[in-house]
């Protein structure tokens, strides 16, 4: 009789059918975070997608039967934010509800704290940043003595070919503005550039990357110059510069061909948006003369034969373009 | 622990024969999956070895092929069939955690011999813990070689899978650092 009923409770469980899983949960960015992609994996087989609510939530069943120690993985991705992913185990995600923050690409809110804590000694008032150096990360197998060293000969050479240039253009320019300070930071990207910058309140932000050739001992180096300050109208460019230069000589001509102008045109550019945007906050004969003073230093830059580079001259024109109609001419 | 070794090295030989023939395969355009190519091997094989047999029995002594004709066969199907369950018993999960400063941008991969993805999924890790969790069927195509780690503008990087590591389902870390170019 009780092997009767063992075999009875044992068909019984059989029958039943496994019942599905649901895993729900709240994507957060700032505020509860609707239209975020929600994808699910099981044992790396996609199994579905779905979107947040515009309260944030979402909701999805796994198929009965997935094994307890299935692996589920689940992405969450929105344009502008970082996405991200969580792996569980079924019995995991569908305990208590998932709690997901996404980090947004710019902004303060893409900065974590420990990148905050370095930034902050950086961090100036509004319109008094100066240029800020984001070591270029070069490699480290070449044949070019410590990276570091590089990196400091890299900086002085900059700041010195910068500073000439700008000196031509606006005499009585603040050295401060244009001197070139290190910001110990891994930035592998330019809207991480630029988020960097804006948090610090820079001018503009140099940064790069070497690539070696260890045959002809040559690095070639992709530079960016980032233009930080915003005006009304006015979207700032980001320049890059691709050389070749050898090892050797990554102090001398090679970067000075082309770097002295083109850097040199991006700060004035970059001084003429942060004195615009610092003009249309103020009015009447105050604002004309802040205006008349950056249309000089514009129109002594565009007199120059500055540099071979058609992207700066176009934004160098545009910029003028904006003050002129400021002005009312 | 010499003789471990060197049984499991014995044992690797049809495993090892059998990529050559596969990687020979498909550089002359016939890509076939290993499980296939075992199969196809098996049946050849065993179909040769019934005539075979029967002439190394046959009465008259000129019909007759030389034992070792039916052993050699005999040993090519047994190192099939190992291959064949060696790869069945493999585990199909390969998990671990990847140590990098930006965990939302890698992706992780398995490959096989020849380097081809045989990995399915996204390939994302937890971008919280870096943990990953890659799924693949070592029946259908053979054991995975490398764990291929990588993130947008960084350069790859290939980690080779040991047999012993596979079969022991532990779960590894790996440091991965971004190197351009």
């Amino acid at each position: 009789m009780r092997h009767w009923l063992a075999a009875l409770a044992l068909g019984a469980l059989v029958a039943i059918p496994a019942r599905a899983q649901t895993i729900t949960g709240t994507v957060r960015a700032a505020e509860p975070l609707g239209g975020v992609t929600v994808l699910v994996e099981v044992n790396s087989r996609r199994l579905t997608t779905v979107t947040t609510d515009s309260n944030g939530k979402f909701s999805f069943a796994l198929a009965p039967g997935t094994g307890r120690s299935a692996d589920v993985l689940i992405s969450f991705t929105r344009e502008g934010f970082v996405p991200a992913t969580r792996l569980d185990t079924p019995e995991n995600a569908a305990a208590r509800p998932l709690s997901i923050v996404l980090l947004p690409r710019t902004g303060e809110g893409a900065i974590s704290d420990d990148i905050k804590k370095v930034l902050g000694p950086a961090v100036t008032h509004v319109g008094t940043g100066p240029l800020m150096f984001v070591p270029y990360r070069l490699p480290a197998d070449a044949a070019i003595g410590s990276v570091g060293e590089l990196n400091q000969r890299l900086r002085v050479q900059l700041q010195r070919l910068i500073l000439t240039h700008v000196q031509l253009s606006l005499p009585d320019a603040d050295a401060r503005d244009i001197v070139l300070v290190q910001l110990n930071v891994e930035a592998n990207d330019l809207e991480r550039l630029r988020t960097y910058g804006e948090f610090v309140n820079a001018l503009a932000m140099v940064s790069g990357l070497g690539i070696a050739d260890g045959g002809t001992q040559t690095i070639e180096l992709a530079s960016s110059f980032v233009i930080i300050p915003r005006a009304q109208q006015f979207e700032p460019p980001i320049l890059t510069i691709v050389d070749t230069v050898p090892v050797a000589g990554i102090g001398r001509v090679a970067l000075d061909q082309r770097m002295s102008k083109e850097w040199g045109r991006a700060t004035v550019i970059a001084l003429a948006v942060r004195d615009l945007r610092a003009a249309q906050s103020l009015a009447g004969s105050q604002k004309r003369a802040a205006l008349e003073k950056t249309q000089r230093f514009l129109v002594a830059e565009l007199s120059d034969d500055g540099a071979n580079d058609q992207l700066s001259a176009r934004k160098l024109q545009q910029l003028l373009g904006q003050v002129r109609r400021e002005l009312g001419q | 622990m010499a003789e471990s070794k060197a049984i499991e090295s014995l044992l690797q030989w049809p495993a090892d024969l059998l990529d050559r023939i596969v990687a020979l395969l498909s550089k002359v355009g016939i890509d076939l999956a290993p499980l296939w190519l075992q199969l196809f091997l098996l049946v050849l094989v065993l179909a040769l070895l019934v005539p075979v047999v029967k002439r190394v029995r046959a009465r008259k002594k000129k019909d007759r092929l030389p034992l070792v004709a039916a052993a050699v066969l005999a040993l090519v199907s047994v190192g099939v069939i190992i291959g064949i369950a060696e790869n069945w018993t493999t585990p199909g999960r390969v998990a671990g955690s990847v140590a990098f400063e930006r965990p939302a941008d890698v992706r992780v991969a398995l490959l096989d011999f020849r380097d081809m993805t045989i990995s399915t999924g996204s390939g994302q890790v937890d971008s919280s813990s870096g943990r990953f969790a890659l799924h693949y069927s070592p029946l259908m195509d053979g054991r995975a070689r490398k764990l291929r780690i990588s993130a947008a503008g960084c350069k790859p990087l290939d980690a080779a899978l040991g047999r012993a590591q596979l079969r022991a389902a532990s779960e590894g870390l790996w440091n991965y650092q971004c190197v351009t170019g």
